[in-house]
């Protein structure tokens, strides 16, 4: 049976129908046209699909879009409306990322990392990106990049 | 040494701007409509058998089979195991 339900989607408060069964991660896909998340493992092991639900990152393949009714979500394609931002920029200078399938979601678990925590260590970083597999270019441009900007932005 | 365009330098992916803004279109990312096509392989129930014929007709009456395709539809052979045959 569908239901109606309403989201804020980068800013942007949509209506969609959803089906009971439907994963958040198909109805942004699907319905919404926000390709940025991607289906890695579809199970929660990879987190290429990392959303900001209310601020806080989830993995949109485990969560059903009927809960999230009235919730605002930020995918990566909303992480900054205004042009890629500084870490999107040290990520592309330090070539962090090599196929890009994981950034989606590293990006989203980064950005949730530095909105709570602008001096990470690098333990934080590790700690924080545990839950995003990257199978091309390792970790540490990855990490290296994360701690960059957030010297960086510390300076500023 | 002379100043060289590029040799010496950081050269930055050409695409990892969109990459790290979610703009890369990957193939699953792509919408091929309502005219995509499945394709679907059958294989050989021995293990170690002689190809004497293949019989397609009963799998091409099915509905909506557009085409079947076998060995025969394509002239080469290829592949790491092909000097065992």
């Amino acid at each position: 049976m569908k239901r109606s339900i309403e989201i804020t989607l980068n800013g942007e408060k949509r209506a969609v129908e959803v089906e009971p069964n439907d994963t958040l991660l198909e109805v942004l896909r699907e319905k919404m046209g926000a390709k940025g998340p991607k289906v890695g493992c579809d199970r929660g092991d990879c987190g290429t699909c990392n959303v900001l639900l209310d601020g806080m990152s989830v993995r949109s393949c485990l969560i059903l879009a009927i809960e999230t009714d009235g919730s605002e979500i930020v995918s990566i394609e909303g992480l900054c409306p205004d042009g890629p931002g500084p870490l999107q920029d040290v990520f592309v200078k330090n070539n962090a990322f090599q196929c890009g399938f994981c950034a989606p979601g590293i990006t989203v678990s980064a950005m949730e990392l530095l909105n709570n925590n602008p001096e990470p260590t690098r333990e934080d970083v590790v700690e924080a990106i545990s839950g995003n597999l990257c199978r091309c270019t390792g970790y540490t441009p990855i990490i290296d990049s994360i701690l960059e900007v957030s010297k960086k932005e510390k300076s500023r | 040494m002379n100043d060289y365009k590029f040799i010496g330098k950081p050269v930055s992916r050409i695409d990892g701007l969109e990459k790290v803004t979610g703009a890369a279109i990957y193939v699953d990312d792509m919408d091929f409509g309502p005219n995509l096509l499945h394709a679907e392989v059958v294989e050989s129930p021995h293990a170690n058998a002689i190809i004497k014929s293949i019989d397609t007709t009963e799998a091409a009456k099915l509905p909506g089979v557009v085409k079947v395709v076998t060995g025969r539809d394509f002239p080469l052979k290829f592949g790491l195991y092909m000097k065992d045959r």
